[in-house]
């Protein structure tokens, strides 16, 4: 148990410490995203005709309609769009790590391209809209690994050299 | 071109259930009873009702249940809600379908329940595990429905600088008000202070900003407006109604934080009620998060954009101000009917039977129900 005290984000052991925390189920669509989340590349679908990114994975373009979509990998830098400080429980596997933060990322790519993560490495008041964020990873076991979401650190648009960690 | 439906329909009966963490009664129990007092407040008998709505699912009985229990002998009609917009868009489905001609006389109803001891986590939306855009929120701790809701209030504090004080001026008035409804399930007056120390749920959402989830059951009843001039009360007449939602059917990856569904749910009632917002005496805005108000008394156009947190800062919300809301004390307070309890008091304060709470010069309202992605509506007048 958590006692309000500890820095924020991911909780001391990560991983499965609690057995109940949610993870994600790997379908067709999603797995170029989870195969690039275990290799610490940021995976998004984008269509090949219009360019647009398409996140969470769908099975064809919203804009132009093609019923293709590719991965392509993306620099990991967004800005915090929003987001929420969790305080009550409700969440199973969640209940230890009261209280903490969801982000809704706005990835650099694109506007309204949004991802989501919990922030890792800034204290929970530290969190503001507008904040430039940078994709770290957190590994739960040899076939998921999370994106997170810490403050920026490098400057400049390197690729997958924001995500470090 | 005027709508052809325009006032085709009217309200002519309403009933409604206390509101309470535990009526005592099986939901279909309630239902039944709140049905029957709708029907019977309109003058009428269970064999005149030829046309049922609602939604069904989870504790709500579904209609063709209700139907058989109502002893009806069949309908020519029976429907979900209109949208998604829950208690007010059931109402307008059924006034759709009466004013169309598909039945003559409908009931619409919703009714809620308040999760019992070792119920799962009440409004968790991960019971099918992490699936499809789940796997996207779970593993995160997004999973429970007002932590959805809490990035778009954050967003309204940020870009438009709605406050605290803004948000608790507009709670404290509902409890206020909640105290002249003897429905509601919390009328006991709170100060300014108690909103401010109720603690975070998900921050900035508070816990006094969400209603409290209740046993509740409202029902209304719909006919032809020719019908409606020779019943028991004087006709409440539906105007328009509306539904609509935006681009992307998730909230949390929605296109923009600051278009709701509401903004496509507002582009088609006015012209076709033939009223605009100056027209309207009140409002009845969905309020399961409080701050979904300032989405409703914007996105209607009844507030400019980015000045519905200094209306409710300046009290213009309230009985004396310029466009009195929720006088019943909305879901806030009454508590959590998902906006049927909105349709039954914009009933009763049309018909200036809303006793200690009623408004003076009454005479046109908006009613609209669902939060975010969904959006249902209906303008009203005597």
């Amino acid at each position: 148990m958590m006692t309000g005290d500890e820095p924020a984000g991911v909780p001391p052991g990560g991983g499965r410490g609690d057995m109940d925390r949610p993870l994600p189920v790997i379908d067709e669509m999603s797995s170029p995203y989870w195969e690039g989340a275990r290799e610490h590349r940021l995976v998004l679908l984008r269509c090949p005709d219009c360019r647009v990114f398409v996140h969470p994975p769908r099975p064809s373009c919203p804009r132009c309609r093609s019923e293709r979509l590719d991965p392509e990998e993306v620099t990991g830098r967004g800005q915090v769009y929003s987001w929420s400080v969790m305080r009550s429980p409700g969440n199973p596997g969640f209940e230890g790590r009261l209280p903490y933060a969801v982000l809704v990322v706005e990835l650099a790519e694109q506007p309204g391209l949004f991802t989501i993560g919990n922030v890792v490495d800034c204290p929970l008041e530290d969190i503001e809209i507008g904040m430039s964020v940078e994709v770290t990873w957190e590994r739960i076991d040899d076939t998921i690994t999370l994106p997170q979401w810490r403050p920026a650190q490098t400057v400049g648009s390197g690729s997958a050299g924001a995500s470090r960690a | 071109m005027t709508n052809p439906l325009r006032d085709r329909a009217a309200i002519v009966g309403v009933g409604h259930s206390p509101s309470s963490k535990d009526l005592g009664l099986l939901p279909h129990t309630f239902t039944v009873r709140t049905c029957l007092e709708a029907i019977a407040d309109a003058g009428l008998e269970p064999g005149d009702i030829d046309g049922i709505a609602a939604m069904g699912g989870g504790d709500e009985p579904s209609p063709l249940q209700i139907m058989e229990s109502l002893g009806l002998p069949g309908v020519t009609w029976y429907g979900g809600a209109l949208g998604g917009g829950v208690g007010p868009s059931v109402v307008a489905n059924a006034a759709l379908a009466v004013a169309s001609g598909l039945c003559t006389t409908a009931i619409a109803y919703r009714t809620m329940t308040a999760p019992r001891p070792g119920a799962a986590t009440y409004n968790y939306m991960g019971f099918n595990g992490a699936t499809g855009t789940a796997a996207f929120t779970l593993p995160y701790g997004l999973g429970v429905f007002m932590q959805y809701f809490a990035p778009w209030y954050q967003r309204q504090r940020k870009v438009y600088g709605v406050t605290d004080e803004q948000m608790g001026a507009y709670v404290v008035s509902m409890r206020d008000n909640a105290s002249r409804n003897p429905n509601a399930a919390l009328g006991t007056p709170i100060t300014m202070d108690d909103y401010l120390r109720s603690r975070f749920v998900c921050e900035p959402l508070r816990l006094l900003d969400c209603d409290m989830p209740v046993d509740v059951c409202g029902a209304v009843v719909v006919t032809t407006a020719e019908r409606a001039r020779h019943l028991a009360h004087p006709p409440v007449y539906v105007s328009a109604v509306s539904t609509g939602t935006g681009p992307r059917p998730d909230m949390i990856f929605w296109h923009d934080y600051d278009q709701s569904a509401y903004h496509w749910a507002a582009k088609t009632i006015w012209d076709n009620a033939g009223l605009g917002p100056s027209d309207m005496d009140f409002a009845m805005m969905y309020d399961g998060f409080a701050p979904l108000v300032l989405f409703g008394l914007e996105e209607f156009g009844l507030v400019p954009k980015g000045e519905a947190g200094p209306f409710l800062g300046d009290g213009e919300h309230l009985a004396t101000g310029r466009l009195p809301l929720n006088p019943h004390g909305g879901n806030n307070s009454e508590g959590r009917s998902h906006a049927i309890g909105h349709m039954v008091e914009a009933t009763l304060q049309l018909r200036g039977r809303a006793g200690t709470r009623q408004l003076p010069d009454a005479h046109a309202c908006i009613v609209n129900g669902g939060a975010i992605t969904l959006s249902g509506a209906l303008v009203l007048h005597n």
